[in-house]
Formats: C-alpha cells, structure tokens, sequence
C-alpha cells in the first residue's frame, strides 16, 4: 500500500464505536496494516491514488502525521500570500 | 478489305466554313457581348466590396467620458505605500491555540459535508476528488451533468464577433462557475459547500503556516486585499488574539458610482429593491442576494448574459433572462445619471469594423470591462486607504489589515464618535458631496 494513495469506506461501517458511510475517507492509523490488507481483500475498502486525502491535506487540524501539499497554483488562489 | 467496305472520306477546306445565317451570328455575337458585361459587372462589384473593406467607416469621435477622481493631496500614493508597509510589519496577532482548535472543529465539519456531497452518487463517486477541479469536472461530465442554459454561439455570431457574453457565460471553467449546470441541483449545492469549508480551512491552515513566533501573521493580503479571501478570513475572526474592532463601509461599489456619475437618486436599500423586484413584503435571503447582485450588476453595466453570469457567481444560483431584464431597466429608468454615463461610455467603446459587404462599428466588451473594472479597483482602494488612515490618525497604531471595504483595528475599545466624525470629514475631503454609510463594529 503506497503512503500516498487515499482508502475508502465502501459500504457503512462502524469503527471504535464511530459510524462511516459509503465513500468516507478511512481516518489515516485508524486501523492495523493487517486489518488494512484484510478489509482490501474482502473489498471493504478501496484505494484511489486519485482522490487526495483531506486528512493530509489539513495535518495540522486533522492530526495526520503526513502531510500532503496543495500544488501552487492552488495555494495561490487560496492560501494566504506571504 | 473489299472495296465495298472502304470508308468514304470527305475533305473540306477551312475556309469554307459550314453557312452560318446572319441572324444567327448576329444573336451569337449578343449573346457574348452580354456574358462579357456580366462578367464585368461582377468583377467591378468585387473589386467596390474589397475597396469597401479596406476603407471601414469612419470612427466616430467620441471620447472616453471623464472618470470623476478624489481630491487626494499630491503625494497620496506614497503615503498610501508607507502605510502599508507599516501594516505589512505590524501583521495580525492570531492566537494558535485557538486557530487549531476552531479548526479542528471545522475540518469535522469538512468531512460531514463531503459524507453529504457523496450521499447521492449519481454524478459524484467514492473516486471523485473534491478538492480538485478536474475530478469533479470529470465526474460532472460523465453523467452528462455539465450541460448549461446559455444558447450556443454559432459559428455565424462569431463570423459577426456576436455573442461574446454568451460564450462567456457558458463557460464552466472552475467550481465556482458549477451553478450555470441546468441538471443536479442538489449535487451542485453539496459540492459547492464543500469547497467553501475546503478553501476556508486552506486559508487558516496557512495562517497557521505563517505565524511567526512573536504571535502574528504578516501578509500583503493584509493591505489592500480582495475577493472570495477576504470573506474566508473573515470567518477566522473569532481566532485573534487581541481584542478587535473593524469598520465596514456599506455598499461601497454603489456609493462610488453614485458619487462617480453625481448621480441625485440615493443608494437603494437591498430590502427594498427585493421587495419591488419580488413582490413580496418579507423578501428571503436568496431574495436579498439577488437583489443586491442586480443592483452592483447594474452600476457596472452588465447587460444580458453578462448579467446572468454576474449574477449568477454572486447568488450561486441561476436568474430568469427575462426578470433581469426588466429589473435592469426599472434600474436604468430610476438612476438615469448612472444609466447616461455607462451610454457614453459605451460609445466610446465602439469601434469600426471592415467587412465584405460594408463596415460596421462594433461594440469592444473586453476593452469596456477592463476600463470598468480598472477604475473600480483604482477608486475601490483609494476609499479604503483613506478610511484606514483616517482610523489611523484617530486611533494610533490600530489598523491591522486593510481590504477592499472594510478595515480590521486592534484595539481593546473605540470612541466611535470621534472615529466616526473623522472618517466623514476625510471621506468628505476626497470625495465631496459624497454620501459613503459605513458601520463600526465590535469591541
């Protein structure tokens, strides 16, 4: 599993006592590499490297440990010009 | 070969052509002539419609009306400069904690609305990316989603540089342009509260980014800035660290026309313009939307589709043709100043055009825009500096950040009175007989 690709929830799930839909983005270290692997195998969650994590896009709100970078011409428009 | 097959061959001389009777050459010979001077008449008309086209019609000699100016005393500009590099080094103190911990709170609610967004997945799926144009686009496109209500510029409107605000206002080019789709309304909705959350919490988790370790954040969108930043930033307000007040002016775009065009009709009320142009006594804020994005549509001409699309992006949402035509000309008819100057200006805008058949003059909507919106954006932050100076003056050390109309001041209170008398008489001073409403809110 590439660091960089984003894992969905397919179909509703209950973790930890906390409910995800269909399509949620699954919570980076929410779960085990194995319990990962698992939950890929029994096609209950997907992969899309196309679809980019808000979890690692807001690190510093989301708690994340990576962090993924807004290209510039993103930042430009919406990010605070030094 | 027999002599009973052998061909008979006969020889004539060629001159002794076959007898033509005279009738005969003489139709022949008219006949020709008339071929001939048909030919002739239509090369002449040829060589006339290519003169033509080198020779447009005469610009008409009308001049670009004069664009009132403020009376600013000679070295305004400089001053405006040192002030904001004094902003600039003075920056926004942003308490951390507090940042985070609004916005740990928001990006919960980030998740929710994309959770929401995705409920329905018959344009949108798990695979879509919100965060990026060209997923959704992609997604929108698929489902044959991206479809507008703006009539196609045909290849004869072109041919005649028609329908320039049509094109415009067909395009999808970004998501904020998502609204002109005519199927998915609600998907439209979602996504579009989404990216609101999205580019909000971009904007705080680069204050965050930014901020130095005596507590503040400088930025040069602090002096002067503009836009949908402007109102993102706001949302953040709650996070400073220091006690805050801020000065609003109130319909400042509205206000700089009337003053621009010495036009005697006061600004209308949004309320009230709601209420004439929907008949209703308690207009919803949808209404209020409209209403507001029609009258600023107004005072910058637009026109038709140009005024479709202006106030589309500003209400999100799309407006009946016909409706914004009427309102725009109840508007034209109610401040005829307004209405008299954008006429001259328009014309000044016309320029000749060569073409096969005869030239033609044709209206330039880009030159016009651009001129329109150069001397707003001139004016706009002339206003703007005067009252931060003027709240600089009064109140020291206090302005902070200075956007396009409105001003954000640290301080723990304010004699609004004093402040209040002062940025009337500078307002008053740079912009005589002007009648600017602006409001003081906070600390």
């Amino acid at each position: 599993m590439k660091a960089t690709t984003t894992l969905v929830i397919l179909g509703p799930r209950e973790i930890n006592g906390t409910f995800y839909a269909h399509g949620d983005e699954l919570p980076p270290g929410l779960l085990p590499d194995e319990a990962i692997d698992w939950w890929l195998d029994r096609k209950w969650l997907a992969e899309y490297p196309e679809r980019r994590s808000l979890y690692r896009i807001f690190s510093l709100f989301s708690g994340a440990k990576e962090r993924e970078q807004l290209d510039a011409e993103e930042l430009s428009q919406f990010a605070l010009p030094q | 070969m027999s002599d009973q097959h052998k061909p008979i061959i006969t020889e004539h001389s060629p001159f002794f052509a076959p007898h033509i009777p005279l009738n005969q050459v003489r139709e022949q010979q008219r006949s020709n002539r008339e071929v001939a001077l048909s030919a002739s008449r239509e090369e002449s008309e040829r060589e006339e419609a290519y003169l033509r086209s080198l020779n447009p019609p005469a610009a008409p000699n009308v001049q670009l009306p004069s664009v009132r100016q403020p009376v600013l005393p000679s070295d305004f500009a400089q001053a405006v400069d040192a002030f904001d590099d004094e902003i600039l080094k003075r920056g926004v103190a942003v308490s951390r904690d507090r940042l985070v911990s609004l916005g740990k709170e928001r990006f919960d609610k980030l998740l929710a609305l994309d959770r929401e967004a995705r409920s329905v997945q018959r344009v949108v799926g798990c695979n879509t990316d919100f965060s990026n144009w060209f997923s959704v686009m992609q997604s929108f496109a698929d489902a044959g989603a991206l479809a507008t209500s703006v009539p196609r510029r045909r290849t004869a409107d072109v041919v005649a540089g028609r329908g320039l605000d049509r094109e415009i206002a067909s395009k999808i080019a970004d998501f904020s342009y998502l609204w002109k789709t005519n199927q998915e309304p609600a998907i439209v909705r979602n996504v579009l509260r989404f990216r609101d959350c999205f580019e909000s919490l971009v904007l705080a988790q680069s204050m965050l980014d930014q901020l130095q370790d005596d507590g503040r954040v400088r930025s040069h969108f602090f002096c002067g800035g503009k836009g949908e930043r402007v109102r993102y930033f706001k949302h953040w307000l709650s996070a400073l660290e220091k006690p805050h007040f801020s000065v609003t002016l109130i319909d400042s775009l509205g206000q700089l026309f009337v003053w621009l065009t010495n036009e005697k009709t006061g600004i209308p009320h949004t309320i009230d313009l709601a209420k004439d142009f929907f008949g209703v006594r308690a207009p919803s804020p949808q209404q209020l939307r409209f209403a507001s994005a029609v009258w600023h549509g107004f005072v910058l001409d637009h026109r038709t589709w140009d005024l479709w699309d202006y106030v589309g992006n500003n209400t999100r949402a799309q407006a009946d043709m016909n409706a914004l035509e009427t309102w725009r000309a109840q508007l034209s008819q109610r401040y005829r100043s307004i209405t008299a100057f954008h006429d001259q200006l328009r014309a000044a805008f016309l320029k000749p055009v060569a073409s096969r058949d005869a030239g033609h003059l044709q209206f330039d909507e880009r030159a016009h825009r651009q001129f329109i919106d150069a001397q707003v954006r001139k004016l706009s932050n002339r206003l703007s500096s005067i009252v931060a100076m003027a709240i600089e003056e009064t109140m020291p050390q206090s302005v902070v950040a200075r956007f396009e109309n409105w001003v954000l001041c640290e301080a723990a209170d304010n004699d609004k009175a004093t402040l209040d008398a002062k940025i009337f008489s500078k307002l008053q001073t740079a912009f005589p007989n002007s009648d600017f409403q602006f409001e003081i809110e906070g600390a």
